[in-house]
């Protein structure tokens, strides 16, 4: 089962249409048992990496491992132990919700239907309802009861969540993800894109930041929290700018001052008790502020 | 949420998956090939009920029509739905998925081949002097081979029903046009014999077919290996992107906003006519070269070009009417007629405008282009201008405009065609039939003779001017009805499908109309 060996891996991975480059040697990997954020956005290349993973695509140049496996030469060996969600969910609109399960049940060697029955009860889906009348929402949370119900090794997100509602959106984050990783622990991956960082706050383990169809970022959610802080201070006189390289000031406003330090919070600390504040404290930014620190310094992998 | 692991392959738990022991992956092929498949089996049944107007060459191309939609559903209903890489990220090989699909198309194919031998078979008891047997079952077999190994790799390269089905119509007839062509070169080089180019050109055509046929069919098979799932709008052909690049530095300039709303309207009308341009690209290339042909080689049947002209004609009609709506759909731009500052009815305007005079300039074009290189010798239609402008003008407007209400109606561009099809041999019919009561010519004789009476092109005299300017001011207005009807349509488009029924018996009853009005002429006068 290749268990030892990573459940994604990227190396080099370069994507082109026509001239506009889409991802630009981007690497990776996202370890078995992880909930992995890929974040970027709107054109970063998130959708053509995961499509180059899939085998949707054919990389220009780089290699794409999942499970050790390569996608294009191993196509049933890695697809049997995946499920994908893409991020405009389409089905054939002929067919009933009980029809459409069926049809994707049939390519698979098992299909747990006590899950899909849940999944189906929770998000209120009605069987017998041809796909052509479900919703956005609905048909991403069709996609989902499709994706979890054979319970595969690693699952895959594009959006997942964009159309949901925020009550099925926290339930699908929380319950049907969270139970899912939960169900066999240290096995099950989730490598998921999103714009929504903040609703996978507590589950991201890991996450890379993609710009421009480059890597900027790759940091354990934890670690990121550690090293990116946002210090806020105030003084009896207006302060002096920073001397580091590695904060941003986000806002100075009289004798306020507001930085985002990216790296040695201590060193910025020690710094600012020696020009004596009246109010000094510090605290980890989520990662969606990580991101958009991130992606609008721009800064460089480290 | 831990619960027992069951076998999934192949089960189906109710809906109409229950009845049958088929895996539900064959059923959802079968169903997407059923509607076809009844559609593709009417012509060979048809031959059954022999009537005087049932021509067994028209049937054909109906049967050929038919296998070609066959062959290119499989892969373009994925591409209509959105669904490719939903099957593509399926764990079964991709040799399995085409041959699967590959597989259950040929079954398909085979019973309706199965079904127009054996009406043949019949036609032939009946009547051995006009069914030969033989004949028929080498064309229905052969039509279905070529359907069946090139629909599926033109419609994975263009990535759409619609572009697959007329792409795979067109090319046959462009390579019967070049081997024509091809042979009178060769001939008039002293290659061999002049003599030999007709006995020659079947088997040439019959061996240049099986090259593209089987060609395209390994073609098919690498391409779906190979295939992959790009975010732009299937079936693009970027025609006149391509055409633009061709102009040495042809720069995008900003345009000051506010300017021109109706140029603007009107050059994306042309864009979304892209595949008619490139229809009729095919269809006069085919034309040039039998024309070419005819001038290398005197022997070649010279009544060949005007008739398959004006049928090329009424295709690129149907093509420019059904894209006013459904291209719009396809790319998901409908709803932007709601944002522009103009008149919905204004906008329908420029759409419907763009249409038919698309059609009417592309008609005439393929009319006028082999007649002048020809030099218009051997056009034996002593009313020449007034068929090319009759067919430029009324046929393509009236034609233009019932395939845009049908545009408006339906969800899909193959629908709408099939629907404009329908509802335009329905009124031709009525017309017809109407026409036989009206001008009190009982047994008024074949079905198109008495359709070009009706025109006032029967080509046994015309009557007064006068009279042929009523007759297509009387067509004109029951298009302009098709056109409105196509405008209430495109302004509520909610439930425009529901409309169907009262908008159809609506123009069988303007058409039925103008044909009573060509009756009162014709009694007045």
């Amino acid at each position: 089962m290749n268990a030892e060996k990573p459940a994604i891996q990227i190396e080099g991975l370069e994507r082109r249409y026509g001239r506009a480059e889409a991802v630009r040697g981007l690497s990776l990997q996202v370890e078995a048992g992880r909930c992995y954020g890929f974040f970027g956005r709107n054109g970063a290349g998130k959708t053509t990496t995961i499509k180059c993973l899939l085998n949707l695509l054919r990389p220009h140049a780089g290699t794409v491992r999942v499970f050790g496996l390569d996608p294009a030469r191993d196509e049933v060996g890695v697809k049997q132990r995946l499920a994908y969600v893409p991020d405009s969910v389409a089905f054939y609109p002929w067919m009933t919700v009980r029809e459409t399960l069926d049809y994707l049940a049939s390519f698979r060697d098992r299909w747990k239907r006590a899950i899909e029955a849940e999944l189906l009860a929770r998000f209120r889906l009605d069987p017998s309802r041809k796909t052509s009348e479900l919703s956005k929402g609905q048909r991403t949370q069709l996609a989902l009861v499709a994706a979890i119900c054979p319970e595969p090794e690693l699952l895959v997100l594009d959006e997942p969540t964009s159309g949901l509602d925020p009550i099925v959106r926290r339930e699908f984050i929380e319950t049907v993800i969270g139970a899912y990783q939960a169900g066999d622990p240290g096995r099950r991956t989730v490598f998921v894109s999103t714009h929504l960082i903040g609703e996978f706050e507590g589950l991201i383990d890991e996450f890379t930041i993609l710009d421009q169809g480059r890597e900027v970022l790759t940091l354990g959610a934890d670690a990121a929290r550690e090293r990116y802080r946002r210090v806020c201070a105030r003084f009896a006189q207006p302060p002096p700018p920073p001397p580091f390289d590695h904060v941003r000031v986000t806002r100075r406003e009289g004798r306020d001052l507001e930085l985002v330090v990216t790296d040695s919070a201590a060193r910025v600390m020690e710094w600012l008790k020696t020009l004596s504040p009246e109010m000094l404290h510090a605290e980890a930014l989520t990662l969606e502020e990580i991101f958009v620190a991130t992606v609008k310094t721009g800064e460089a992998v480290p | 949420m831990r619960t027992a692991t069951q076998p999934a392959g192949g089960t189906a738990s109710d809906g109409f998956w229950a009845w049958t022991p088929l895996p539900p992956q064959w059923i959802k092929e079968l169903r997407v090939l059923l509607p076809a498949w009844i559609a593709t089996a009417c012509p060979p049944a048809l031959m059954l009920w022999e009537r005087e107007w049932l021509d067994p060459i028209l049937l054909w191309v109906l049967y050929f029509v038919g296998c070609v939609t066959l062959a290119c559903l499989p892969f373009g209903h994925e591409f209509g739905c959105r669904t490719v890489a939903s099957l593509l990220v399926q764990p079964a090989t991709r040799r399995r998925l085409f041959l699967q699909k590959l597989g259950l198309l040929w079954a398909v194919l085979a019973s309706v081949v199965w079904l127009a031998v054996g009406c043949g078979w019949v036609g032939a008891a009946r009547d051995p002097q006009a069914h030969s047997l033989s004949a028929v079952g080498f064309w229905v077999l052969a039509s279905a081979i070529v359907a069946g190994c090139t629909g599926p790799w033109l419609t994975l390269v263009t990535r759409r029903t619609v572009a697959g089905i007329v792409s795979a119509l067109s090319l046959p007839g462009l390579i019967w046009a070049m081997t024509y062509l091809t042979l009178a070169v060769m001939a008039k080089c002293g290659l061999f014999p002049e003599a030999s180019v007709l006995p020659l050109a079947p088997p040439v055509y019959g061996v240049a077919m099986a090259i593209y046929s089987v060609g395209l069919a390994v073609l098919g098979w690498h391409k779906f290996r190979s295939l992959e799932d790009l975010e732009v709008p299937s079936g693009n052909l970027a025609l006149f992107d391509r055409l633009r690049r061709l102009w040495p530095g042809a720069v995008v300039q900003a345009r000051p906003p506010g300017r021109h709303p109706v140029r603007a309207l009107l050059l994306k009308e042309l864009h979304l006519q892209q595949w008619t341009v490139a229809v009729f690209g095919v269809l006069l290339a085919m034309l040039l070269a039998l024309v070419l042909a005819k001038r290398l080689f005197m022997g070649m049947r010279d009544t060949d070009v005007p008739p398959l002209a004006f049928a090329f004609g009424l295709i690129l009609c149907l093509l420019a009417g059904s894209f006013t709506c459904t291209e719009e759909r396809h790319l998901g731009t409908m709803d932007w007629r709601v944002a522009i500052p103009l008149p919905t009815w204004r906008q329908w305007m420029i759409k419907a405008g763009a249409a038919a005079g698309t059609a009417a300039l592309l008609g005439v074009l393929l009319c006028l282009v082999p007649a002048s290189v020809e030099g218009l010798v051997f056009w034996h239609l002593p009313q020449l201008p007034l068929a090319v402008l009759w067919w430029g003008g009324v046929a393509a407007l009236w034609l233009t405009s019932l395939a845009a209400l049908a545009s408006s109606l339906c969800p899909t561009t193959l629908r709408a065609q099939i629907t404009a099809v329908a509802l335009g041999v329905a009124s031709l019919l009525a017309m017809a039939l109407l026409h036989d009561l009206l001008l009190i010519e009982p047994g008024a004789g074949p079905f198109l003779a008495g359709l070009f009476r009706a025109s006032g092109l029967n080509g046994e005299g015309l009557g007064p001017v006068w009279e042929g300017i009523l007759v297509a001011m009387l067509w004109t207005a029951a298009a302009f009805v098709q056109f409105c009807l196509g405008f209430v349509n495109y302004r509520h488009e909610t439930d425009a499908l529901r409309r169907l029924p009262a908008q159809g018996v609506c123009v069988l009853l303007v058409n039925a109309a103008v044909v009573v009005g060509i009756a009162a002429l014709k009694a007045r006068f």
